[in-house]
C-alpha cells in the first residue's frame, strides 16, 4: 500500500472516528408514512394528457425549446453584463486578483435563520463576484456565535474574526450592546480546499467598566467593549482598540502573531475617545508600522515601533472634525467613523461622507471624501447619490477601498436618517456597488442570509475583505 | 436489491403494517446507524449533515419496508441511499464545517501529521462523486471491488478505475497544494 492510500486510511478512519459511540441521533420515523403497494399501483396510473397539450404542442416538445430558450437566455445576459463581471485577467498580485481590482474572496457574518437579529451567526468566505459561500464555519466550541469579521491582511486569504457565547439582540451592529466576552480568531482561507482554519488568538483584557462585574480590574473585553480590529499588512500584528474604565478612554493594544513581531500598548485618555456610541476603523500602512485611528476630533497616526504608554507620545496628531459636519479646515465634510481606510502608502484616507456646500441645504449628495493624511485637508470627493433634504446622518457606506490608493471602492449611499428605509424595493437583490475613478464599475450581490439581504443593514465589521 | 412481487407485499403490509415495521427498521439503525454515521460523516465532514443523510436513508427504507424482499439485503441498501443522499448534499453545497482551532503558538510534529490527513481529506472531498465513493468505500470501510460495485451500481471494472483515477487526483491536487 503506498504512502498516499496510508494516509487516506487514516484519514478517514480519524474522520469517521470522531462520530462517537451514543452521540448519533436517535431514529425519529413519525411523520414518515409507509408506502403500501395498492396506493403506489394507484399512484403510479398514468395520468392523461391535458388535452390543451396535445392540441397546442407536446410536453415532449417543450423540452428542447425550453432548453434552447435557456441557452440563448444565458448567452444573452452574459453579453449584457458589464464586462467587469466578466472580464477575468490574470492577477498581477494576489491582493488584485478581481475585475477592479477587488479581492476575490470576502468575509461575511452569516444569520443562522431570520430575522437575522434573533439568530446567532456563522461565518462565510464569499465569493465576492457571486455572492456564494464557498465556505462556512460554526462558532468555536465554548461560543454560541460569531459577532465580527475584520480585515486587512493583503493576502486575500486571512481574517479576524470574533466570537462570543449567545446572547439575543442587536445583530445587525455587532459590535455595538454585547455584554459577552470575546475571543478573537484569525481565520485562514484555503481556497483549493474550500478550508476554513480557525486560530486561537491570544485573549485581550481591559478595565472593566463601572457597573460590570469585576469592575476596577484587568476583565477579557466584552463585546460593547471592542471598538476595531485590524491585521497587519503581512499578518504579523493585530491591532485592537478597546474602551477601558468608566472615563472610556481607549487602549490601544497590537498583538504580536509571528515570532519577531512587535507588540505594544497606548493609551488615549478622556475626552479624546469619549465616543462612547462609535466604533472605529483601524488601518495599517504597508510597513507595518503605522496605524491610522480616527478619534472624534484628531487624525491620530501612531507609530507602533515607539514604546508602550501614552498614545499622543507615540503620535503624529492631525486635526479633523469629520463627525460633526462642521467646517474644520474651511470646507465641511462628514465621515462615517466606521469607514475610514488609510491607503498602504500611508498618505490619504478614505471615508464615505457629504461635502461641505450641502450643510443645512435643500439637497445634499452623498459619496467617498479622500483626505490628506499630512494635513488632515479633504483632497476631493467622489459623490454617489444626491438626496432632495439634508438629513444629519446620511453618509456613504464604505466597505472597501483599494490599499494602493487607486479610487476603486465597494460602497453604497446608506440613508442613515431613515434606518428603516432599505437602500433597495423589497424582493429586488441587494448589491454593493463598486466605483472606480467616480464611475460604477460593477456591483457585488449581498446575500439574504446578511444584513437580511438589504445592503443597508450591513453594518461595516459585518462583511470584510 | 430487488423486492418482492406483488401479492407478497401486499401480506407484508397487512401483515403486522406499521408497527412490524417500526420495530425492523429501528432494529437495523441501532445495528448500523454509527457505521452509516461515520461513513457520510467521511464524506461530508460534518456531523449534523451526516446524521440528517442517515435519518433520511433509515426513513426511505421504512417507506419502502413492504417492498424490501429480503431484510438482509437491507444494510446494503441503506448504504447505497446514504452515498446517494452525500452526493445530493455535496451537489447542493458544502455544509457548514465545525470549527478547527489551533493553539496560537507554533505547529509541532502531531500538528503537521493532523494537518497532512485534514488536507488529504480536504483533498478528497474536491474530488468527482464518483472516485470519492470509491475510495472511500475502498479505504474506509475496506469493501472488496464486488461489494463497492453493488454500493455504488456500477461494474466491479469500473470500481478500480474509479479507485485508480481517484488516487492519482488526491496526490495531483495534494502536490499541488504542497507547492502552493
Amino acid at each position: 500500500m503506498s504512502q498516499l492510500e496510508e494516509l487516506l486510511r487514516a484519514a478517514t478512519r480519524e474522520s469517521g472516528a470522531e462520530v462517537s459511540p451514543g452521540r448519533t441521533r436517535p431514529l425519529d420515523l413519525s411523520g414518515v408514512p409507509l408506502d403500501q403497494p395498492w396506493l403506489r399501483r394507484r399512484g403510479r396510473r398514468r395520468r392523461a394528457p391535458r388535452r390543451g397539450w396535445t392540441r397546442v404542442m407536446r410536453p415532449g416538445i417543450l423540452v428542447p425549446v425550453l432548453a434552447a430558450l435557456a441557452v440563448v437566455a444565458v448567452v444573452a445576459a452574459s453579453l449584457a453584463l458589464p464586462r467587469v463581471l466578466s472580464g477575468h485577467g490574470s492577477p498581477a498580485t494576489p491582493s488584485l486578483t478581481g475585475p477592479a481590482g477587488v479581492p476575490p474572496y470576502y468575509v461575511s457574518l452569516s444569520a443562522t435563520g431570520t430575522p437575522a437579529a434573533n439568530h446567532p451567526f456563522n461565518v462565510s468566505v464569499r465569493d465576492t463576484w457571486t455572492g456564494t459561500a464557498l465556505a462556512t464555519v460554526t462558532p468555536p466550541p465554548g461560543f454560541g456565535t460569531f459577532s465580527l469579521v475584520a480585515g486587512g491582511a493583503v493576502d486575500d486569504r486571512t481574517w479576524v474574526v470574533a466570537a462570543q457565547p449567545w446572547q439575543p439582540g442587536p445583530g445587525v451592529a455587532p459590535l455595538r450592546g454585547w455584554s459577552q466576552p470575546i475571543a478573537l480568531f484569525r481565520l485562514t482561507f484555503e481556497p483549493a480546499y474550500r478550508a476554513i482554519r480557525l486560530t486561537r488568538l491570544p485573549g485581550v483584557t481591559a478595565t472593566a467598566t463601572g457597573g460590570l462585574p469585576g469592575a476596577g480590574t484587568a476583565q477579557p473585553i466584552t463585546g460593547s467593549q471592542l471598538r476595531g480590529v485590524a491585521l497587519s499588512p503581512d499578518g504579523s500584528r493585530l491591532a485592537v482598540a478597546v474602551t477601558e474604565g468608566s472615563a472610556l478612554q481607549m487602549l490601544l493594544r497590537v498583538i504580536p502573531l509571528a515570532p519577531g513581531a512587535r507588540g505594544g500598548t497606548w493609551v488615549l485618555p478622556g475626552s479624546l475617545a469619549a465616543c462612547s456610541v462609535c466604533s472605529t476603523s483601524l488601518s495599517w500602512t504597508a510597513d507595518n508600522r503605522v496605524l491610522s485611528i480616527p478619534v472624534r476630533k484628531e487624525l491620530i497616526f501612531l507609530d507602533t515601533t515607539k514604546p508602550s504608554g501614552q498614545m499622543l507620545a507615540a503620535s503624529r496628531v492631525v486635526p479633523f472634525n469629520g463627525y460633526s459636519g462642521k467646517a474644520a479646515t474651511g470646507i465641511t465634510y462628514a465621515c462615517h467613523p466606521d469607514s475610514m481606510v488609510m491607503s498602504l502608502d500611508g498618505t490619504t484616507l478614505t471615508c464615505g461622507g457629504s461635502p461641505s456646500t450641502d450643510y443645512g441645504d435643500k439637497t445634499q449628495a452623498v459619496g467617498i471624501v479622500t483626505i490628506s493624511v499630512r494635513t488632515g485637508v479633504p483632497l476631493g470627493f467622489m459623490p454617489m447619490q444626491r438626496y432632495n433634504t439634508w438629513v444629519s446622518g446620511h453618509y456613504a457606506l464604505l466597505y472597501w477601498a483599494s490599499p494602493t490608493g487607486a479610487r476603486t471602492y465597494v460602497a453604497i449611499p446608506a440613508d442613515f436618517g431613515t434606518p428603516q428605509q432599505p437602500v433597495r424595493a423589497p424582493k429586488v437583490p441587494a448589491s454593493l456597488t463598486v466605483w472606480q475613478d467616480g464611475k460604477v464599475a460593477g456591483s457585488i450581490p449581498v446575500p439574504a442570509d446578511i444584513g437580511g439581504g438589504y445592503a443597508s443593514s450591513l453594518a461595516p465589521y459585518s462583511v470584510a475583505w | 436489491v430487488s423486492f418482492l412481487p406483488t401479492q407478497d407485499r401486499r401480506r407484508r403490509a397487512s401483515d403486522g403494517g406499521r408497527d412490524a415495521a417500526e420495530v425492523a427498521v429501528t432494529a437495523l439503525y441501532h445495528e448500523h446507524a454509527l457505521g452509516l454515521t461515520r461513513l457520510a460523516h467521511v464524506m461530508l465532514g460534518e456531523q449534523a449533515a451526516a446524521e440528517d443523510v442517515v435519518q433520511e436513508a433509515f426513513a426511505g427504507l421504512f417507506r419502502r419496508w413492504a417492498f424490501l424482499d429480503d431484510p438482509a439485503k437491507a444494510p446494503a441498501y441503506l448504504r447505497s441511499a446514504v452515498l446517494n443522499q452525500c452526493r445530493n448534499v455535496a451537489r447542493r453545497g458544502a455544509p457548514p464545517v465545525r470549527a478547527e482551532v489551533m493553539a496560537a503558538d507554533g505547529a509541532d510534529a502531531a500538528l503537521l501529521a493532523a494537518e497532512e490527513r485534514r488536507a488529504v481529506l480536504a483533498a478528497l472531498r474536491e474530488l468527482p462523486g464518483r472516485q470519492r465513493e470509491a475510495l472511500v468505500l475502498r479505504y474506509f470501510l475496506d469493501l472488496p471491488d464486488a461489494e463497492i460495485a453493488r454500493s455504488m451500481g456500477i461494474r466491479p471494472g469500473t470500481v478500480r478505475s474509479a479507485v485508480h483515477r481517484g488516487l492519482a487526483a488526491l496526490e495531483r491536487v495534494m502536490r499541488e497544494e504542497t507547492s502552493r
